[in-house]
């Protein structure tokens, strides 16, 4: 009996574990706040994990910048040193122009969206893998960040706040499979919804747009999409993206592709709408 | 010292997973470094350590970056419980075990990654394409990572003068 039990340790381990794992991933699903436990270990390592993102940025740079010089004296040795430090400046600063350029572009957007109150925080982390599409960012509760607020970027619409935290909260991408936005086509006015699709073959992140009119078929590529308003989470006339291809048979309901305003594989900064013109 | 080397790694591993592989837009093509790093340590010390490094990167990854809190280290489970299987079996110098077995893991979490997914309202557009062209490449990828991690470690925490004490 007892080396029974000893032979099927790892296994009750195991199984003890894999319970209280999958209670965990269902309490999480439908948790929007973070719990104490969570609250506190993203709350210590969001500053670290800030910091490991300026280092990974830095290492992706210099090696780029490493392939991208085809000048011969960098064969010399004592060359190659000076050019490293050098190009290590002009990068500091090329860094630096770069994301003067992306924040004034984010205000400009956001401008543009007429009056209300808006928080800028930088991307400090990115889901793992393929399946799900979500990032967090670097501020959370002090900065007055709720859960389903709109992010956006200087091209249009992000996503939605799903969790917050202290000082940092997670973004859910519109593009990730089952998240759906209400949207409308700019030109004709024409209201539908855009959902998230898994597709490993398109060199962009694509969305499906359904629910459009069974009369409405002027739908044309080039079409801009932009939120409709309704469900209240999302203000009207943010930039969701442009209709890629129209689809003729709508026997899966689709009809049209849908690429993203936002470049999801380069996100930096994004801005968080906590509050629109007229809110008391 | 051994605790320390694989501390490094876990560090190691962790960033390449949370941040490095993101930052970089590796998106098909891409390893897992935890499954690849947990499947080495799996043969070289057995599962019941393993797992209690992988459920903690798990735990950490998902509160960090990921959507649901403990899906991550259901696989990182799976891929002690695949390494430690092989635990004082074969020599630990073999490399072809762990690569393979990590490049199953790998394969087997996308799997269990795909059915969450599906079972939470997500869509796939056409899930050959799925398989060909992320799952193959990230489960090689993965296996050829889990190569490297194995032949640093066993070099290193795990070298001969120090592998006797690993034994009970």
């Amino acid at each position: 009996m007892k080396k029974g039990f000893l032979k099927s340790k790892p296994v009750l381990v195991t199984l003890i574990a894999v319970v209280l794992l999958v209670v965990l991933i269902v309490i999480s699903s439908r948790s929007k706040s973070a719990n104490p436990g969570e609250n506190a270990a993203g709350s210590i390592f969001s500053p670290i994990q800030g910091f490991a993102v300026r280092v990974s940025n830095g290492i992706s740079n210099f090696f780029g910048n490493l392939f991208n010089t085809t000048d011969a004296d960098v064969e010399n040795a004592r060359l190659k040193a000076e050019l490293a430090q050098h190009n290590q400046t002009l990068l500091d600063l090329d860094e630096a122009h770069r994301e003067n350029e992306r924040l004034r572009e984010l205000l400009n957007y956001a401008g543009s969206l007429g009056d209300g109150e808006y928080v800028t925080a930088a991307v400090i982390g990115k889901s793992t893998g393929i399946w799900f599409d979500t990032f967090t960012i670097g501020a959370g509760r002090n900065r007055g960040i709720d859960v389903n607020m709109p992010v956006i970027c200087a091209n249009g619409l992000v996503g939605v706040v799903s969790e917050v935290g202290a000082n940092w909260c997670k973004v859910t991408s519109i593009i990730d499979p089952d998240m759906a936005v209400p949207v409308m086509i700019e030109r004709t006015r024409d209201g539908c919804m855009v959902r998230g699709v898994l597709d490993t073959v398109a060199a962009d992140k694509q969305m499906e747009l359904y629910y459009l009119p069974a009369d409405r078929t002027d739908l044309m590529p080039g079409d801009i999409v932009m939120t409709s308003g309704i469900g209240g989470i999302y203000p009207k006339g943010i930039r969701v993206g442009t209709v890629k291809e129209v689809m003729t048979s709508t026997g899966s309901g689709v009809n049209a592709i849908i690429t993203p305003a936002a470049d999801f594989l380069h996100i930096e900064e994004v801005m968080v709408i906590i509050g629109t013109a007229g809110e008391g | 010292m051994r605790k320390f080397i694989i501390a490094i790694f876990c560090i190691i591993a962790f960033f390449l997973e949370a941040v490095f592989f993101g930052s970089v837009g590796l998106r098909n093509f891409r390893p897992d470094a935890i499954i690849a790093l947990l499947v080495s340590l799996g043969v070289l010390m057995g599962w019941a350590p393993t797992m209690l490094i992988g459920v903690a990167l798990g735990l950490l990854l998902d509160i960090l970056c990921n959507k649901y809190i403990g899906l991550s280290s259901l696989g990182f489970i799976i891929a002690a419980h695949a390494g430690g299987f092989f635990f004082e079996k074969y020599y630990a110098d073999n490399l072809i075990i762990p690569s393979v077995t990590a490049a199953a893991v790998m394969f087997l979490k996308e799997h269990l990654m795909l059915f969450v997914m599906l079972l939470t309202g997500g869509r796939v557009s056409s899930y050959p394409m799925l398989l060909l062209v992320h799952m193959l490449p990230a489960s090689i990828l993965t296996g050829l990572l889990c190569m490297f991690f194995h032949l640093i470690l066993r070099r290193t925490a795990f070298a001969p003068g120090r592998r006797r004490s690993m034994k009970r």
